[in-house]
């Protein structure tokens, strides 16, 4: 048996003033894509920064490769995962390369300059996401969806065995979202990496990820594999909305019923 | 474009680099050239040989020479601890005079001269000032919430009248001819300035850190979280700068007073040139900052010669509306 690249033991996330709810106990192994579902404040962000050992856990723990993570150097952790996060601030002017260059960062030392290897694989991340040709660009003038790119290439120049992603989908076309979520399918599947993604996209969730999270407001966890946890039900619960379900020959494909928002977990 | 050809330090650098050194030591030539006797670069150079008149070799080596000098590291060191604020807040105004920390420094130095305390003793306390400073102002900054530009710079502003006060209250009590007076508290001034060795010595160890620094520098100026993720140590980092920022700034006030703006001026037009790359621009900041506060005293003790401006003047002149440009291009 192959071991996971993570483990999370009985873990209850810190969402400040909500019950614990439901602890999960989850062993990511090289393989599989994990999508994490559920309504705005739901705690997908602070999942996957729990993930990251940006914050700690309310309880249990998390192991990456078998280790404690909150015990490990932020540059060993930096050498086995990546986060691309929902926003992205640009204090001051970068170029396209040179961010994209930074997911480096992990892999040098302090004396050390970015060798031609490094230029190298930051020069095949932004081909990869169809940037290429905004090498020389300042990181200020893109646009939503262009940024959202150059992040997903500055984790794929630092390329780590684990990816966690906070909707890498946010900003992009159609076309760019299908070419992230497929270049996270390819990578998880041919370099047996493992991903961790949160999404708002019903369909794209269960198109591309192997098991699911859904994540209810109050704490409320139900996890497994993608084809046994997507039930319309268990959806309707999760968004407070009625859905209709068409069933294809891929499988079954959900829409929302207009008019039809039921109470709501904002109160 | 050829991936190839893109390695290891960029050319620009280098040229970048290569002209500031020059312009570096035009500085200095020039600035030790004129004054009340107007002398020659042919004979300032006799003098560096070992040669040349007495009264070139009095006027060089005596008054002109380590005036400039201590100008110079003066303002390398301003223009560093600016570059090295700026990143840890992620914010172009940051500059140790605007912030207060420059001021925090000069109680410090001025209650160990009181106490007539030595020269060890006063850079000590300078450095804790500068410290105390920087704990109070990025403290109350920060607060509960996230850091905006207005409540940090507010917080300086307010905190660096408050050390203003305390100046001129400490000298109104305890006048005496041997302490500097207050243009040299409040605006800073080279005519005191009080030897080059040590912030020389700063000057060296702190561009020879921006290379190793540099690069997890870079990652922090993309925000905590984000340089958290690639491997960066951020508190530890934070504290690091913290520390270097505060010390350089004691350094640079207890050699020539709280000259303002150097911090806010120079990291700005260099980055416009050069970039942002702190493995540069930290170099870059040391020569320029020199630059400029050397032209700077140049200008200030000939342009209403025989009397002298207070260094302060002039960068002010040149900082203030830098410093308005920034502040309202920022608004959002």
């Amino acid at each position: 048996m192959t071991a996971p690249l993570l483990s999370l033991e009985n873990l209850v996330i810190d969402i400040p003033g909500r019950a614990d709810g439901m602890a999960l106990d989850v062993a990511l192994l090289p393989g599989q894509c994990w999508g994490l579902l559920g309504p705005n404040g739901a705690g997908k962000t602070t999942l996957l920064h729990t993930l990251a050992g940006l914050r700690r856990p309310r309880t249990g723990r998390v192991l990456l490769d078998g280790r404690d993570l909150y015990g490990m150097p932020r540059r060993q952790i930096a050498q086995r995962l990546g986060l691309v996060f929902q926003d992205h601030h640009d204090g001051f002017p970068s170029t396209v390369l040179e961010t994209a260059l930074i997911g480096r960062h992990p892999f040098l030392r302090a004396w050390n300059m970015e060798s031609a290897r490094d230029h190298e694989l930051a020069w095949q991340a932004l081909s990869q996401m169809d940037l290429d040709d905004l090498a020389d660009r300042q990181v200020q003038t893109l646009s939503g969806g262009e940024r959202q790119r150059l992040a997903l290439a500055t984790l794929l120049t630092q390329g780590p065995p684990l990816w966690l992603l906070d909707e890498p989908t946010n900003h992009l076309d159609l076309h760019h979202q299908v070419a992230v979520l497929d270049l996270v399918r390819r990578e998880v599947n041919s370099r047996r990496r493992g991903a961790v993604l949160a999404l708002h996209d019903l369909n794209l969730a269960v198109t591309y990820c192997t098991h699911l999270i859904l994540m209810y407001p109050d704490g409320g966890m139900c996890w497994g594999l993608s084809e046994e946890i997507f039930h319309v039900q268990a959806l309707e619960k999760l968004f407070q909305q009625r859905l209709a379900v068409i069933d294809t020959p891929d499988g079954p494909w959900v829409r929302p019923v207009p008019g039809s928002r039921r109470g709501s977990w904002l109160g | 474009m050829n991936p190839g050809t893109r390695k290891g330090t960029p050319p620009r650098a280098s040229w970048a680099l290569g002209f500031l050194l020059v312009a570096a030591a035009a500085s200095v030539l020039g600035s030790v050239m004129l004054g009340s006797v107007a002398l020659p670069a042919r004979e300032v150079l006799a003098v560096f040989l070992g040669e040349g008149g007495d009264l070139a070799r009095l006027l060089v080596l005596e008054l002109r020479l380590p005036r400039s000098l201590a100008a110079f590291a003066t303002g390398g060191l301003l223009a560093v601890a600016g570059a090295l604020m700026q990143v840890l807040l992620r914010n172009p105004l940051a500059d140790p005079y605007v912030l207060g920390i420059s001021g925090g420094a000069a109680v410090g130095a001025l209650l160990a001269m009181i106490s007539g305390l030595g020269l060890a003793w006063v850079s000590g306390s300078a450095f804790a000032g500068a410290l105390l400073s920087t704990l109070i102002v990025f403290g109350l900054a920060h607060g509960t919430g996230s850091w905006t530009p207005t409540r940090l710079l507010l917080t300086g502003v307010v905190v660096a009248a408050g050390w203003g006060a305390v100046i001129t209250f400490l000298l109104a009590v305890r006048p005496s001819p041997e302490l500097p007076g207050m243009l040299y508290w409040l605006m800073g001034d080279l005519a005191h300035a009080r030897g080059y060795g040590l912030p020389w010595i700063m000057l060296s160890v702190i561009v020879a850190l921006a290379l190793p620094l540099g690069r997890s520098l870079n990652v922090l100026a993309r925000g905590p979280l984000q340089a958290a993720v690639l491997g960066v140590s951020v508190r530890r980092l934070e504290w690091t700068v913290y520390l270097l920022a505060a010390l350089v700034t004691a350094v640079a006030v207890t050699t020539a007073g709280t000259i303002g703006f150097v911090g806010l001026i120079v990291p700005h037009m260099l980055r416009l040139v050069i970039g942002n790359d702190q493995r540069l621009l930290i170099p870059a900041s040391a020569l320029a900052g020199g630059i400029l506060l050397t032209l700077a005293d140049t200008l200030a003790r000939t342009v209403i010669a025989p009397e002298q401006l207070p260094v302060g003047v002039i960068t002010a002149m040149l900082g203030v509306p830098v410093f308005l440009y920034l502040l309202y291009r920022s608004r959002t």
